[in-house]
């Protein structure tokens, strides 16, 4: 599982961010999202560097890390749905 | 970045608490995941994800402790919340702090504990990341760093939360985030029997604004009217934008009459601010506002808009500028 994340913000969608989300629709993420999920992709590899350091297995920290990426994953896509639907109601 | 001041400033660590809009809501996937692999990769029996409210701690989410909240008095997670660095109790017993607490001597019996606080964005300590065990037990660095990236995570997934839930023009919860806050406000009013007012109010004229100066002028008119209203309302107060250039606001623990100082505070802020905008130029705007408390016949959010709504009617029939207040029934 890579751990390195480009700070670019050159991440548009949900299912182009590292690591990538199981399934994941490709749905833009919003320049108001932007710098908060930049944030998590560095947590996420500070997380996987220090289960790694911890001597854990690269299967239980795939594992681990797996979980959160798609939990996130499932939240942003309802976080932007309903930024998207509030952006429609006015 | 946080500060010492941040630290010790309990009622603003309490505002930025309830702006995460998060006590007391249901179960959710991403907090339940976490805590289970914090107890799976530390291997303790007990995790929780702690929000720290004025008088009680409130498990977010939690494994091998089965209860929704303890006094604060008793928490471990009041003392993580004072300091900058993870708190970690290699032994309950022998710390005067904890020794006595019902926690240690009781169910769920804790012995070791080690805790990161959940830091905002703006850099308050609304809570603390938990690893417990009901023996004695070192923390190592490893398990310390382990557990402050998971603390980040939480604290990511918060901070997710409360974006989704704000307007990004003005600042103001959205519809749904302001209905969602309501909701809860309705509960606690009348599980406590509370006095609570809401306030919906609309910019006067502002079809001519936008059609007269252009959409742009008109967000900044918004944006401004929104910022007129932070400083003008309480740190407790709850702020929504539910329309075009409608906003209401909740006004927790506010009688009526209450009510009516606050809401004529804002309304003479707003027409005697003069909006600059950005090409140099201002503009002069007024609102009208309507006020209903939440009276015994309101029984959801809806009917209470309602009822606010008509209030701010009759204030646009009366020629604007001004407020209206319910009839309490």
């Amino acid at each position: 599982m890579r751990s390195s994340i480009a700070l670019q913000g050159t991440y548009v969608r949900i299912n182009e961010l590292h690591p990538t989300p199981t399934k994941a629709e490709p749905l833009e993420i919003p320049a108001e999202l932007l710098d908060s999920v930049v944030r998590h992709q560095n947590h996420l590899a500070a997380l996987i560097d220090s289960l790694r350091d911890a001597g854990l297995d690269e299967q239980t920290v795939e594992a681990s890390v797996r979980t959160l990426v798609d939990s996130y994953a499932d939240e942003l896509t309802v976080a932007i749905r309903g930024m998207m639907k509030g952006t429609d109601d006015e | 970045m946080m500060n010492d001041a941040q630290l010790r400033d309990d009622d603003a660590r309490i505002a930025a608490l309830r702006r995460l809009d998060v006590l007391d809501t249901a179960v959710e996937k991403p907090f339940e995941k976490i805590v289970t692999l914090v107890r799976t990769v530390l291997a303790v029996p007990i995790a929780t994800v702690t929000l720290v409210d004025r008088d009680r701690q409130w498990f977010k989410a939690q494994r091998g402790f089965d209860v929704v909240e303890t006094p604060r008095s008793i928490s471990f997670c009041t003392h993580t919340i004072q300091q900058r660095d993870a708190l970690i109790v290699e032994d309950a017993d022998l710390d005067p702090r904890f020794a006595d607490s019902p926690l240690v001597v009781g169910p769920p019996h804790i012995r070791s504990y080690a805790g990161v606080p959940l830091r905002t964005p703006e850099g308050y300590n609304v809570g603390a990341l938990c690893a417990m065990d009901t023996r004695v037990r070192r923390f190592s660095p490893a398990d310390i760093a382990i557990l402050s990236n998971f603390a980040n995570i939480v604290c990511d997934e918060l901070e997710l939360r409360m974006i989704a839930q704000v307007d990004h023009l003005t600042g103001a919860l959205t519809r749904r985030g302001f209905v969602e806050q309501a909701e809860r406000e309705i509960a606690r009013s009348r599980h406590g029997d509370r006095p609570t007012a809401l306030v919906m109010l609309d910019v006067d004229h502002f079809k001519s604004i936008n059609d007269t100066h252009g959409h742009v002028t008109g967000d900044q008119v918004l944006h401004q009217i929104a910022k007129l209203a932070g400083v003008t309302l309480r740190p407790m107060d709850v702020f929504g934008r539910i329309g075009g250039e409608e906003f209401a606001i909740l006004l927790p623990e506010t009688t009526v009459t209450d009510a009516v100082i606050l809401a004529e505070r804002l309304r003479c802020a707003i027409a005697d601010h003069p909006m600059r905008l950005s090409n140099g130029g201002t503009v002069h705007v007024t609102a009208s506002f309507g006020i209903a408390a939440l009276a015994k016949r309101v029984s959801s959010v809806p009917a209470w808009l309602e009822s606010a709504d008509a209030m701010l009617y009759a204030a646009k029939s009366s020629g604007r500028n001004c407020t209206r207040v319910a009839e309490a029934a």
